[in-house]
């Protein structure tokens, strides 16, 4: 079986060729970086993971198999450093009635300037934020990343009907806090789309 | 596992103003986010760092490491039966000459040892 580009990378990282690596960090760090940050909604803690990830591929590349893209691998190690972070630091405790309070509070016409959209994104991201960390990671992986349904579950090494149940229900969370209070409008959203 | 890259699979759920709001302010929150470079610097300072106080882990270090671990194993393995070899019927001058070849070959089985490790 002819080895893939990520796989001539590993078998000259087994040979300890960090160049190598760097390769693979370049290639793979942006996406890396961003779900990271997505899901910590930290920086520091996004860049940590990310040079963790990249120290775990140094550390069991002989465990990596060379015929497989790295990517499913390296975003599972991201989400599972994410967990840790998140149970270390326990930031996950964002009440969502500050969110709704905001919504509430905030004007009910349609956000036509940019500050308008910038407080309808953060009102958004912290309605996301406010999720448990299960259904924020599917809702990351699912709509940032694009992954269908059976790659998020090799991903979190759990099975598909359980990430579309996670989906389901972060979708429907979502929806009835944000709907509910009828700031966001169907109208708002085709003024991003 | 095939494991391509793919866009999300919207016809899985139905798409709607939810759907589009969280694709939308994900992606606007991160899209133009890239980690700063002293990221790769300090992974490669990490990496360095370890190579100095840990083994190498290099092809050529890992075989001298199997060799060292088999030769061990060996080692351990002649002493049994060298307890055997040290019956009282055989002649002193015999079992002198066994001892001592045996003796010199764990010396020098030693020695080796120690030098790979």
């Amino acid at each position: 079986m002819s080895l893939s580009e990520d796989g001539q990378l590993i078998s000259q990282i087994r040979k300890g060729n960090i160049l190598a690596l760097e390769v693979l960090y370049e290639k793979y760090k942006g996406q890396v970086y961003r779900t990271a940050l997505a899901i910590t909604r930290d920086r520091v803690a996004a860049e940590d993971i990310l040079q963790d990830c990249f120290l775990k591929v140094y550390t069991h590349v002989d465990k990596l198999d060379g015929s497989l893209p790295l990517s499913p691998w390296l975003y599972r190690v991201a989400v599972n450093l994410s967990y840790n972070w998140a149970s270390a630091s326990r930031r996950w405790l964002i009440p969502l009635e500050g969110v709704i309070d905001h919504l509430v509070a905030g004007t009910r016409t349609l956000p036509e300037s940019t500050f308008e959209r910038g407080e309808v994104q953060h009102v958004i991201q912290k309605a996301i934020a406010s999720l448990s960390f299960e259904h924020r990671v599917v809702i990351v992986l699912f709509y940032l990343d694009g992954f269908s349904l059976n790659e998020i579950a090799y991903i979190l090494d759990c099975p598909v009907g359980t990430v579309k149940s996670r989906l389901h229900y972060a979708r429907q969370n979502l929806r009835r806090k944000l709907e509910r209070d009828r700031h966001l409008s169907p109208e708002v959203v085709y003024e991003f789309s | 596992m095939s494991f391509p890259r793919t866009q999300p699979k919207m016809e899985e759920q139905p798409l709607d103003e939810i759907d589009q709001l969280i694709r939308w302010a994900l992606l606007d929150a991160v899209a133009s986010e890239e980690p700063s470079p002293q990221v790769w610097q300090d992974i490669k300072a990490r990496l360095m760092r370890r190579s100095r106080t840990m083994p190498s882990q290099s092809g050529g270090e890992r075989s001298w490491r199997q060799f060292a671990s088999a030769l061990k194993d060996w080692t351990l393995g002649i002493l049994t039966p060298s307890e055997a070899n040290w019956d009282p019927r055989l002649a002193s001058r015999e079992r002198s000459y066994l001892i001592w070849r045996e003796n010199l070959s764990l010396l020098v089985m030693s020695m080796a040892v120690r030098m790979v490790y």
